[in-house]
């Protein structure tokens, strides 16, 4: 018993016991506050995925467990779990664990606090992809909650590895989009109670669900019957990205009929987030209904239903930043005494899920699960013809244009800035006028529309876990995915007007049709104009996995294969592009495959060496296999299929007070493809220096990256309420060597010419990749009071973040003036290697606070209630998280001159993190 | 004891092999640049036009016609323009009838010694061409005296012709990698009579590209 007490201290530890046959394994949990027995605790072995439930009585019971040694893991939400070496004995008595106490995990509370970082996009490519710093949440590792906790808010990534090599799953089922490799969170965002059983893997490590990658998995586990009877209600107040958020969650427990169902619902909302004019609307809900239908088989229903309405916040230049403060956003105007935001991020769909759990043997499980996900992204934009430019920080407006024309003296430039500062703000009212006074009576200049992608997905999978022998077991899965993806400009509103034409005023005849099938149409809300296409995908893959378990080493092998068709099928007929637009286009297919294994060396019990290697090749995702999607049916020229290798080596100590990993990894990876939108200037046609210059689509192949680095996470406990933690990433991102660009250009096409530029090399060796701090370090201190409060502090280094840089800058056609074959005049060695230096942003330290009590409200039950409150960035430091260079001045002597008297019109933008904030979430459990 | 042993080495392999293969900051690499370690346009040149020449008169530059004639050619080397562009011009059409012309254009010394992989290339045109009068040529031990020509080694190189008038073409890369001297000469001598071969001969952009 004395044992079983200390050993609820520890996450890990070994239990030695006697057993024999029938019943092979069993156990009693019980809540270590209230002494009252926990029903619906689930227990899990974790190789083979064989799980138990606890009944009323909190009693749990497996027939039989594999032989050799196993890890079995207790958990429930809103406690901290369990995790026990089984070390079963030859004789075969029942492995009896007697009492195991669950203490309540009051830190569980901090996860609600997470700031959605990932809801705020990167670049303005306007790709609707999510950017990173996903995989982090509600993981037990020291490293990887300093990741999450403290990290994440300056957009740290695991590794320096983008989340396309995670796999985010819900009952392992991938939830990283097919378009772009990466998980939309907002799918499930707001439902952090009903998502909270969760299971994680680290770099290649093997998954009982999924093959992987090279970050990591994290699966989501949505089953009924494993969450924890009861109801919980929150309300929490912040002044991050949203103002409030209500969360309600249900928990039945399986009946003796054998159903048990949970259900959730959160609505968030803000009028105005930390950033000027960024409104927030989010509602969130969430139903799943398990019936037993035997001992072998359950079936279960989840339904998840999640909208998501934003505003999105612009990044700026420094001239635009010095002028207007780093809390300024471009994109909203005022209309009838409301701030409206042109760029709205508009997410929602709906998933559905059939779940269908057989225990075939008691050695063996099959799970299968077949989803449908619908519904729509939506990203708005300003759109005009034959008007200027809406945006306020257009480069015409600002000081740093007049300042380059000359002539201009400070005073002017002065008032120049002022006249902006009074403007700042895109006006919805002079739309209005314009469009009432268009040269063509109704015809709308300006109109708001959204670059809509309405997505329907079937996806299905089937997991097996077995275990083969005394000491083998085997995971098999396969996967399969149905992508019907319709891509559109959908127009939302003609402020004021009563239609709008659809035609680009930049080209003349033909060539300005957006449908040659239906040329020269007059639409209307609602209507679709512009561009309209699907894309379709299906993939197919399976894995199998075998884990072997000794006394002194456990190891395992995995491979997996897939297949990928990618197609697109225009619904226009692109006037520039009449051949190839309309109508189905070629299908492209990758097929791949990968490998990987790893070993675990028991030094003894306390002390572990951890190996993983992988080497797999991964198809291109659906965006970049298309380079001028919204055009025409092409496929990239020069596409192939990606490979990475990945290794990594830890050593992990695990004793009484004192836990602490440190890992080193290295990942390569090989033949990316990335493709981005943007006008250009010096590249090829239209380069007459005017305003209206081409937009392109930059097409750069053959990116090689490499990752190398420690991370560290140390844990130590001073005494049994205070504990001390430490962790710390040094990493080093880079590419690896250099790439090759080739341009598309409609100009070009639309003047009967080829469309694709060849460009080249793309210097890009040893630059660094972008928009991540390579560096962090943490150091904290938490005092958890027995009396169920707790306080923790904790401070963060942060350093060696670089620029996203222009690819298009570092061709030969930046330094060699085409028309002699020679140096630009001034082009040194010495001044190209000056004006191409990779922007470094300051390193910055952040402090963050966090604390929270509850109280228990009645002697009979768990019922508590609490509050968690955290403050984060305590002293308001200012800092970027990232940022990119404009392509615009595509050669020397253009970027010298726009540069040349310090205030660029088009120098770098940048994204800020959040300053102060604070998070504050009441809560009560019955 | 054993276990003390492997942890050791494990964690000595993997900070020596995460401080190994570190890039610093300026370890990017950058897009082609060219350097030169001579690199003459003649756009600073002064220009004559019609029947007015103004002579090549580049510092450390020998501009000398060689004559052999009785009475000498005087004419030189010099500087015109066209479309915005200076080059040296030679032609003999304008030259004294019985007179010849042995007109030499000698770069100043050039330092080989602390570069590597020099590469040296210039451009020609040719109009009213009626035979091709230039022939080049690299020296390590000439004296940059008008006497001196005579007596220095003059090592003849290969380049590529112009074949049709009024187009500049290039030599193409010429390897001059092996003269490793401070002393190094490109001379271009333009060979005719107004009787004999008269073609207008335009040389420019003499470049020595080095790594």
């Amino acid at each position: 018993m004395k044992k079983l007490v200390l050993s609820t201290l520890l996450v890990l530890q070994a239990v030695f016991v006697f057993a024999q046959q029938n019943p092979a394994l069993k156990g009693k949990v019980i809540d270590a506050k209230s002494q009252k027995p926990l029903q619906n605790v689930v227990a899990t072995i974790q190789s083979t995925n064989q799980s138990a439930l606890t009944d009323f009585d909190g009693n749990f019971v497996f027939k039989t467990i594999p032989t050799g040694e196993q890890v079995l893991v207790i958990k429930t939400s809103g406690y901290t779990q369990q995790t026990f070496m089984l070390e079963p004995s030859v004789n075969g008595e029942t492995l009896d664990l007697g009492v195991v106490l669950l203490e309540e995990d009051i830190t569980s509370e901090q996860q609600l606090s997470l700031v959605t970082i990932t809801e705020n996009d990167l670049g303005d490519d306007n790709s609707g992809s999510e950017s990173t710093s996903g995989l982090l949440q509600a993981t037990r590792d020291t490293y990887q909650q300093a990741a999450a906790f403290n990290w994440g808010q300056s957009r740290f990534r695991i590794r320096g590895l983008d989340n396309e090599y995670g796999v985010t799953m819900i009952n392992g089922l991938s939830m990283n989009k097919l378009y772009d490799g990466r998980p939309q969170w907002s799918n499930w965002g707001g439902l952090n109670d009903a998502t909270r059983n969760q299971e994680f893997t680290m770099g290649s490590a093997p998954s009982d669900y999924t093959f992987g990658s090279a970050l990591g998995t994290q699966e989501i586990n949505t089953r009924a019957s494993f969450y924890r009877e009861g109801t919980r209600i929150s309300m929490s107040g912040t002044n991050t990205n949203y103002s409030w958020r209500m969360m309600g969650t249900h928990a039945s427990g399986m009946n003796k009929d054998g159903w048990a169902f949970v259900v959730s619902a959160s609505r968030r909302w803000a009028e105005e987030g930390y950033f000027e004019g960024t409104d927030y609307a989010a509602n969130s809900l969430f139903a799943s209904v398990e019936k037993k239908i035997n001992d072998k088989h359950s079936l279960n229903l989840t339904s998840i239903y999640a909208q998501n309405s934003r505003g999105k916040n612009s990044p700026n230049t420094k001239e635009v930043n010095d002028l207007m403060g780093i809390k300024y956003n471009s994109y909203w105007g005022w209309q009838d005494g409301k701030k409206r935001n042109s760029r709205d991020k508009d997410v929602e769909e709906p998933i559905t899920m059939l779940s269908h759990y057989w225990k075939i043997t008691e050695k063996t499980t099959l799970n299968t699960n077949v989803a449908f996900q619908t519904g729509k992204i939506g990203n708005s934009r300003l759109d005009f013809q034959l008007g200027n430019n809406p945006d306020p920080t257009y480069y015409k407006n600002l000081p740093s244009y007049f300042s380059n024309l000359g002539g201009y003296t400070q005073d002017q430039l002065t008032q120049i800035g002022n006249t902006f500062r009074s403007n700042s703000q895109i006006d919805w009212n002079a739309m209005y006028i314009a469009n009432q006074n268009s040269a063509f009576a109704g015809r709308s200049v300006y109109v708001l529309y959204e670059d809509r992608t309405d997505d329907n997905q079937l996806s299905a999978n089937s997991i097996l876990n077995s275990s083969i022998s005394e000491n083998v077991s085997l995971t098999a899965g396969a996967n399969f995915r149905k992508l019907r993806s319709h891509n559109h400009q959908n127009l939302l509103d003609l402020l004021g007007g009563q239609y709008f034409l659809d035609i680009d005023p930049f080209y003349s005849g033909d060539a300005s049709q957006s449908n040659l099938n239906n040329p020269n149409r007059q639409v209307g809300e609602g209507d679709t104009y512009g561009y309209n296409y699907l894309l379709h995908a299906l993939t197919f893959d399976g894995f199998t996995q075998f884990k072997f378990t000794y006394d002194k080493a456990d190891f395992y092998l995995a491979q997996s294969f897939s297949r990928t068709e990618y197609q697109r099928e225009g619904l226009y007929r692109n006037g520039i592009y009449a051949d190839n637009s309309f109508g189905k286009g070629e299908k492209v297919t990758f097929e791949n495959f990968g490998f990987k294994g790893g070993l675990t060396y028991k030094l003894n019990g306390r002390n572990y060496l951890d190996f993983n290697g992988l080497y797999q090749t991964k198809a291109p995702s659906l965006r970049n296999s298309f380079s001028n999607a919204r055009m025409n049916n092409m496929i990239t020229p020069d596409l192939q299929s990606e490979s990475i290798t990945s290794a990594d080596a830890s050593y992990i100590l695990r004793a009484p007070k004192f836990k602490a990993r440190l890992t080193g990894f290295y990942s390569k990876i090989q033949n990316a493809t990335e493709i981005s939108f943007f006008y250009g200037e010096g590249i090829g046609s239209g380069d007459d220096g005017g305003d209206e210059d081409t937009f392109v689509s930059e097409i750069v192949t053959g990116i090689d990256k490499q990752n190398m680095g420690a991370e560290l996470g140390l844990e130590y406990q001073i005494t049994s309420t205070i504990k001390a933690t430490a962790a710390a990433s040094y990493g080093q991102y880079i590419y690896s060597d250099n790439a090759k660009l080739k341009t598309n250009d409609d100009a070009l096409a639309a003047a009967g010419n080829e469309s694709l530029t060849d460009f080249g090399t793309v210097y890009m060796k040893n630059y660094h990749q972008p928009g991540m701090p390579q560096t962090a370090a943490s150091f904290g201190l938490e005092y958890r009071d027995p009396h169920f409060w707790w306080v923790g502090a904790n401070v963060n280094y942060l350093a060696n973040s670089y620029i996203d840089f222009a690819n298009i800058l570092r061709t030969d056609n930046f330094s060699i003036d085409s028309n002699t074959g020679d140096n630009y005049s001034g082009a040194t060695p010495e001044t190209v290697r000056d004006i191409l230096k990779q922007e470094k942003f300051d390193s910055f330290t952040l402090v963050n606070l966090t604390g929270g009590k509850s109280w228990r409200i009645s002697k009979a039950n768990r019922n508590t209630v609490g509050f968690f409150a955290s403050v984060n960035n305590v002293f308001d430091v200012v800092y970027k998280t990232g940022g990119f260079e404009q392509s615009r001045k595509a050669t020397f002597p253009d970027l010298q001159a726009d540069q040349a008297n310090g205030t660029p019109s088009f120098g770098s933008k940048y994204f800020y993190g959040y300053g102060r904030t604070f998070f504050v979430n009441f809560y009560i459990n019955f | 004891m054993k276990i003390k042993f492997l942890k050791t080495i494990f964690l000595l392999a993997l900070s020596t092999s995460a401080l190994t293969s570190c890039v610093g900051d300026d370890d990017y690499v950058i897009p082609t640049v060219f350097s030169y370690a001579f690199n003459e346009g003649f756009e600073t040149s002064p220009t004559g036009s019609g029947s007015v020449e103004v002579p090549i008169a580049l510092e450390g530059w020998v501009n000398y016609n060689g004559s052999t004639s009785t009475p000498l050619s005087t004419r030189l080397w010099h500087a015109r323009t066209f479309d915005s562009n200076i080059y040296a011009e030679f032609s003999s059409f304008y030259s004294t009838s019985g007179t010849n012309d042995v007109a030499w254009l000698i770069t100043p010394a050039i330092d080989l010694t602390a570069s590597t992989g020099e590469t040296l290339a210039f451009t020609t045109k040719t109009r009213f061409a009626n035979g091709y009068p230039l022939t080049a040529f690299v020296s390590t031990d000439y004296d940059g005296t008008t006497a001196g020509i005579a007596t220095a080694t003059w090592t003849p190189l290969t380049f590529t012709a112009p074949t049709a008038n009024d187009v500049f073409v290039s030599s193409g890369n010429i390897d001059i990698s092996s003269y490793e001297s401070n002393n190094v000469r490109i001379a271009f001598k333009y060979t005719g009579s107004r009787v004999g071969v008269t073609t207008t001969l335009q040389l420019d952009n003499i470049k020595i590209t080095k790594n």
